[in-house]
């Protein structure tokens, strides 16, 4: 059985649930918190989405923190301050792999069924797509200085990432009117 | 839907720097005519396009008048006119603002009020990803899309509004030639009156039976395509050039 064919509903309440154990049970963090750090870990190993792959490498660094807490607790609370990070990173964690397992579309699809305001779904549709347009576009860009700087210290100083930056903003704005023009033409008023 | 008529008199535009774009355009397109609208870079037959869909000059009224099917291209009947006039713009990724296939197809009709009949609004999408060969991509992610597929995706897009004009803003500016072909195919079969920017002669002259040549703002050819294709002096004033299977 694939992620996939499980609900929509019962993925969302089975994220929303692992969270609010996360965080309201009480007492400082237990092996418990280990063993779903495992299962998450678990969950990002097999599975092959593009957000799970590059959520990889954090997850590594989580376990050896969730082992470094683990061993401060049976110490005797040398890590506390480190547990909310432990719990936050975890229901960060669960979030990833819930969007890992989760297309924008389907979810979008789930709220409009669910009678979501139209306008609300559509632009979080819009927002989705131009992040990854922008990145796209920051992309070419890094590339595009890339192919012509010739030295790393000038390719990595401030001065060249701030024009990218500005280059990136006057793209989108750009990009952004003729987005508008688009939606226009569709009949959005 | 089958071709609408458009009538320009008279059209001037500036942009705010006051640099003229436009100046005395003028011509009639009738119903189910297929039109190139052709010249050098920077002649003005972008803005042009954005005119005839209500899109410039931003909310005031034209210097000039603009007709599409006897309605003044104006407020209050910019909705209809959009309805009736679909904009295939340069860029797809400016006109593809949703996250899938089919859902970026269905925003024109759900804006357009269809949404109180869904069934309606299904329909129009799938007739219109048909019509461009790719109704088994409606669930695709757009970012997923090669290029040629966008262009088609942005033109079901706007098919799927019903539109009688469409115009087409370079729509093979990056298509491999299969992407072209199919592109021809498609725009072959449709129906509604066109208006095609373009600066691809050869292939133009293909779909199209009438020129109009723009240069500096102005009108300074219109008519069959062929001779003005192979007015070779005509064409070199106008940073143009004939196409290699004309005039010879």
């Amino acid at each position: 059985m694939s992620v996939g064919s499980v609900p929509v509903g019962l993925r969302l309440a089975s994220a929303a649930l692992a969270i609010l154990l996360l965080f309201a049970i009480p007492g400082p963090v237990s092996p418990g918190h280990a063993v779903y750090a495992a299962l998450l870990f678990a969950g990002f190993r097999v599975s092959d989405t593009t957000l799970a792959r590059r959520s990889r490498g954090g997850w590594v660094a989580l376990v050896i923190l969730s082992g470094a807490v683990i061993r401060g607790w049976i110490a005797g609370d040398l890590f506390a301050g480190l547990e909310t990070a432990v719990r936050g990173l975890l229901a960060l964690g669960t979030l990833l792999l819930l969007a890992a397992h989760l297309p924008p579309a389907v979810f979008a699809r789930w709220m409009r069924d669910r009678g979501a305001p139209a306008d609300l779904v559509g632009t979080m549709l819009l927002l989705l797509r131009y992040g990854d347009l922008l990145r796209q576009e920051a992309f070419r860009l890094e590339r595009a200085r890339g192919a012509r700087s010739f030295s790393r210290v000038a390719e990595a100083s401030w001065t060249a990432k701030s024009s990218l930056v500005g280059a990136l903003f006057a793209r989108a704005v750009a990009r952004a009117e003729r987005v508008y023009r688009a939606m226009l033409a569709r009949g959005w008023q | 839907m089958t071709g609408g008529a458009l009538s320009l008199r008279n059209l001037r535009f500036a942009w705010p720097c006051g640099r003229r774009v436009l100046d005395d355009i003028s011509f009639d397109i009738h119903p189910g005519e297929r039109v190139a609208l052709i010249g050098p870079n920077g002649a003005g037959k972008s803005t042009l396009l954005l005119h005839l869909n209500g899109l410039l000059p931003d909310g005031k009224p034209a210097d000039g008048a603009i007709e599409v099917d006897s309605l003044l291209v104006a407020a209050p009947h910019l909705g209809e006119i959009r309805r009736r006039v679909g904009i295939v713009f340069q860029d797809p990724d400016d006109q593809l603002f949703c996250e899938t296939v089919g859902e970026d197809v269905a925003y024109g009709p759900r804006q357009l009020g269809r949404n109180r009949a869904a069934p309606d609004v299904e329909g129009a999408v799938a007739r219109a990803l048909a019509a461009v060969g790719l109704e088994s991509l409606a669930d695709r992610p757009v970012n997923e899309l090669s290029r040629g597929e966008k262009r088609r995706v942005a033109i079901a897009g706007v098919l799927a509004c019903d539109p009688s004009i469409l115009l087409l803003d370079e729509p093979t500016g990056d298509l491999d030639p299969r992407g072209r072909r199919q592109l021809t195919g498609i725009l072959k079969s449709l129906t509604q009156t066109l208006v095609i920017v373009t600066h691809e002669l050869e292939w133009v002259s293909d779909l199209c039976s009438r020129a109009i040549l723009i240069d500096d703002g102005r009108i300074v050819a219109d008519g069959p395509i062929a001779p003005i294709l192979a007015d070779e002096p005509l064409m070199l004033a106008h940073g143009l050039e004939r196409p290699a299977s004309f005039g010879r």
